[in-house]
């Protein structure tokens, strides 16, 4: 896992378009109190997937946080479709998948279906941030494949996808 | 998958080193002070999450309840990291991996159920569990689910 941004990193997320699909209102409604702090003012929360892919559809999207889980084989399939270079720039959008199931044959499944980066929940505020923060940082060097230091981040709350 | 390269920097990296930014710092403060708002919220849907699972895995037959025992669990891990209850929410994922694993093999352990339920009881009761007891139980209860999987969801597809 990369190291954590510098003390004197500054950024400005008020321009950025997020979309954040998660089944349990609970968790979207802290998920979205936490991402206003980090400045995102452009969110939309998705209770669905179908939410999501309209969301998806209608808009430039600059990041999607996703925890397919209550959705089962579906979750990746939006995953999937997104990918699937039928939604103009939105195909290359950053997917950060937010998941408390990190099994290997679950972490593989995102692999698979084309995320980015998968954060395993119980996660903190400052580990979020730094996701998000290297995925901001590492845009256009994704699929160089680029050996990661550590596949599975030191206090085992992340896991990078390559 | 290969994920497209994009020809150009988005809103997301345009972000960074803004003139107009925030510091790590002060974003941090801002978001746990926004999460603050749900903390009560938080804290009640997790006692009653630990509950229902209790309910459900000392019950006769807590495999009926399996999705009712994924979504607590799945509560719980969302949100207790945010809240500096880090080992209620891996005890939690823990569960949600076990359940999984139960579900996609089609077996079921009612013991192995019941030892993760019971394991959220000891970590959520805060006056008898000192958090410097957290590791070792979380050990204990990482090493049950290795062999939970180990036994039913082996790697060659071949179960005990």
């Amino acid at each position: 896992m990369s190291q954590p941004a510098p003390p004197q990193t500054t950024f400005n997320f008020s321009r950025a378009s997020v979309v954040l699909i998660d089944a349990n209102q609970l968790c979207l409604q802290v998920m979205t109190g936490i991402l206003a702090g980090f400045g995102f003012r452009k969110m939309q929360k998705c209770l669905d997937l179908s939410i999501g892919t309209d969301a998806v559809k209608r808009q430039a999207v600059d990041l999607i946080l996703l925890d397919p889980a209550p959705f089962g084989e579906m979750g990746y399939d939006f995953v999937r479709w997104m990918r699937s270079e039928k939604i103009g720039s939105n195909a290359a959008a950053p997917v950060i998948i937010v998941t408390a199931f990190t099994s290997v044959r679950m972490i593989t499944a995102c692999r698979r279906c084309g995320a980015d980066y998968v954060i395993a929940k119980p996660f903190s505020t400052s580990q979020l941030l730094e996701r998000i923060v290297w995925v901001a940082e590492s845009e256009g060097r994704r699929g160089e494949l680029v050996a990661p230091a550590e596949v599975v981040s030191s206090n085992g709350s992340g896991v990078e996808l390559w | 998958m290969d994920n497209p390269r994009r020809d150009s920097r988005t809103s997301l990296a345009h972000a960074l080193n803004d003139r107009d930014g925030v510091s790590y710092r002060h974003a941090l403060d801002r978001a746990e002070e926004n999460a603050s708002d749900y903390r009560a919220e938080a804290m009640e849907a997790m006692c009653d999450a630990v509950g229902a699972i209790l309910a459900h895995a000392e019950g006769p037959d807590a495999r009926i309840h399996a999705a009712a025992l994924i979504d607590n669990a799945s509560t719980i891990a969302g949100v207790a990291g945010v809240y500096d209850m880090d080992a209620l929410g891996r005890a939690a994922s823990s569960l949600c991996d076990l359940v999984r694993c139960f579900e996609a093999n089609n077996v079921w352990s009612d013991d192995y159920v019941r030892v993760h339920a019971q394991t959220l009881r000891l970590i959520s009761d805060v006056r008898r569990t000192p958090r410097s007891q957290h590791p070792a139980i979380l050990k204990g209860l990482h090493d049950l689910l290795e062999s939970a999987l180990e036994r039913y969801d082996p790697p060659d597809g071949a179960q005990s």
